[in-house]
């Protein structure tokens, strides 16, 4: 691989490092959300039974940021088996 | 408001166990009130001594070199090193601190616990391969590669010893008070204790008898949980619903605890919380340096996701148990005193919990972990600590990158016996005080200063040596002047009426001002040394994600 196609592939790697960054960090500050009026009106909607939303909320979460990790080292390692 | 003068308990968020909001948790208090001698606590300690000094005496044989010392030989696996890391970041704080906070505030609790989470995954995304395919043995590493060595390293070692010492300080006094309670021992013994044992697992084992301690101790720590959740559970038919209404049917505040607001109110302060945890944990030495004990980035990406399942799990069980105290302890006036308050604070809720639907053996298994949680975490703390001092100070900028490495290796030892000993000094000296403020700087220094020089230098072209230095500096003089000028300390400590600063944990502040200040510095450097640290990036960028072999890394993976 010569320098370029390195610096190439190295620039697609850096998008998708933000790309999952930006949306952990954004899921995460979400989080917030519950301390505003209009923001906790919406989390409670993913209320489940007697167990309210922000609850879900929290368990969705840390569940969906497991997730993203999983689908990073899936990427990662599709890429790299091209 | 004033937080207790005894304070904290050991582990990453016990900083946030002293925020205003929370000093209605009753953290441990400057007296605390020392429980009776627990026969069962004390065995189940001693078997675990037993055979972490094992452990030592093993890992000893195996460490001959400064590499062994500081990274394990770089032989650890993907999955004990994701156990290692999970077993220094779950701290007492995390077990007992947050399950008391759901005790008393119920939802807001898990602030803290999603705060102590989220750093994983941009651990994994941002800084694994990078700074695994770029360092030796500590973080300053990686930033030193493309800047001036001496001047950043100096920089960087400043913010690592800064962390280090004030976490020291915090876990220590967070100890000391905190075996006082659970095991009956006084103060001065319960640090020196935790002291000695961990100079033996770190000077004579290094990095390696101190991965198998974390190790133990994290597995020990989800057993522990997991029993008392099931145990929880079963008091409401393994249904959680029926949990959460008993719960709300025991809790003075009712339904209040299911939702947020008993806690925290304002948006800000949850805000610059997150943003302290999440970017803190991120710049914090002795986590960065877990990612070179093992051989490949492949397993350093593995380690920061199984120090997320860990973890996750670690979080997710926590809910049951932090709502199972509501539900189970407020009907039972044994756990509490003739006022009204949980015997021992909030912070005991979990282990009177334990006592409550496991008896004394669970208790006592409990409390045992507590005390291994606190010597993983120091152990932890004393590696990184001595590594700043013997490999990025003496070896890479007193003998410019080569030392003898047999007397490296001799310093290291020395500096950990040093940190040991300053470690009881200091935890005997803050007895007495409120060391709140000491307890959250860690975190917000290690947001402002060490985050933003290792972030900016892997993914920056233009940073130059000029604007991290000047930047770091900034990050660290705005952290501290923010915490004397809030709450914590100008009213707490220096006893005026109003902070000047709002808030306790400003790294929502000075992390971007940190940031700023970099950027600007760095866009505005001419010097020789500024063009020499842009020029450096690409090649850096290439090592970073390719390592130092280049090609051959590109075909392996």
């Amino acid at each position: 691989m010569d320098s370029k196609a390195q610096l190439q592939d190295i620039r697609r790697k850096t998008r998708l490092r933000f790309l999952f960054t930006i949306t952990t960090v954004g899921l995460y500050f979400s989080f917030v959300l519950n301390y505003t009026e209009t923001g906790g009106r919406y989390i409670s909607a993913l209320a489940l039974g007697a167990i309210p939303g922000p609850l879900v909320m929290f368990a969705l979460l840390v569940v969906s940021f497991i997730l993203l990790e999983l689908l990073f080292l899936f990427r990662a390692r599709e890429r790299a088996g091209r | 408001m004033r937080c207790s003068s005894g304070v904290p308990l050991a582990g990453v968020p016990i900083w946030l166990l002293c925020t205003s909001a929370v000093q209605a948790a009753g953290d441990i208090e400057g007296e605390v009130a020392r429980q009776p001698l627990n026969p069962v606590a004390i065995v189940m300690f001693l078997v675990f001594v037993a055979a972490t000094l094992a452990i030592s005496y093993w890992a000893a044989k195996r460490t001959r070199s400064s590499k062994d010392f500081y990274t394990a030989g770089g032989e650890i696996t993907g999955l004990q090193n994701g156990a290692a890391i999970a077993g220094d970041f779950m701290s007492a704080a995390s077990f007992l601190g947050i399950t008391g906070l759901v005790f008393l505030g119920g939802f807001d609790g898990l602030v803290l616990a999603i705060g102590a989470f989220s750093a994983w995954p941009i651990l994994l995304f941002l800084l694994a391969k990078r700074v695994r395919n770029l360092g030796s043995f500590t973080f300053t590493d990686v930033v030193s590669q493309r800047l001036e060595r001496t001047r950043i390293r100096l920089v960087a070692v400043s913010g690592t010893i800064v962390v280090v010492i004030l976490y020291l300080i915090a876990q220590m006094v967070g100890a000391g008070k905190l075996i006082e309670l659970l095991f009956g021992l006084p103060y001065e013994i319960a640090v020196i204790s935790v002291s000695v044992l961990v100079m033996a697992y770190v000077t004579f084992g290094g990095m390696l008898a101190t991965t198998w301690v974390q190790i133990i101790k994290a597995l020990l720590l989800i057993a522990g949980v997991t029993i008392t959740a099931a145990l929880v559970l079963a008091q409401t038919g393994f249904s959680f619903e029926a949990l959460l209404q008993q719960a709300v049917d025991e809790h003075p505040k009712g339904a209040g605890i299911l939702s947020p607001g008993l806690l925290f109110k304002d948006p800000v302060q949850v805000t610059t919380i997150l943003v302290s945890m999440l970017f803190g944990t991120l710049g914090l030495p002795h986590i960065l340096m877990r990612l070179f004990t093992v051989p490949s980035m492949q397993e350093a990406k593995k380690s920061a996701f199984y120090a997320s399942l860990f973890m996750g799990y670690f979080y997710l069980v926590l809910v049951i148990i932090g709502f199972g105290t509501a539900a189970l302890l407020y009907q039972q006036p044994d756990f509490f005193t003739g006022e009204g308050r949980l015997i021992g604070g909030s912070n005991m809720a979990a282990i009177h919990l334990a006592s409550a639907v496991g008896g004394d053996l669970l208790t006592g298994f409990m409390s045992a972990v507590t005390f291994a949680t606190i010597l993983a975490v120091v152990a932890g703390l004393t590696v990184s600590g001595a590594a700043a001092i013997s490999h990025d100070l003496y070896a890479e900028v007193i003998c410019k990158g080569r030392p003898d490495s047999h007397r490296e290796l001799q310093l290291t030892r020395i500096t950990t016996v040093v940190i040991g000993v300053i470690a009881v000094i200091l935890g005997i000296l803050f007895q007495d005080e409120n060391v709140a403020f000491i307890a959250t700087m860690p975190m917000v220094v290690a947001a402002s200063v060490n985050f933003p020089i290792l972030f900016l230098s892997l993914y920056w072209p233009g940073l130059t040596t000029r604007g991290a230095v000047i930047g770091a500096i900034v990050g660290l003089l705005s952290s501290i002047g923010l915490i004397v000028i809030g709450p914590q300390v100008w009213v707490s400590v220096l006893g005026f009426e109003r902070p000047l600063f709002p808030y306790n944990y400003p790294a929502l502040f000075t992390l971007p001002l940190a940031l700023l200040v970099t950027w600007l510095v760095s866009m505005t450097d001419r010097s020789t040394r500024g063009i020499l640290d842009r020029q450096n990036y690409n090649d850096l960028l290439v090592r970073s994600e390719y390592g130092p072999d280049g090609e051959l890394e590109v075909a392996r993976h």
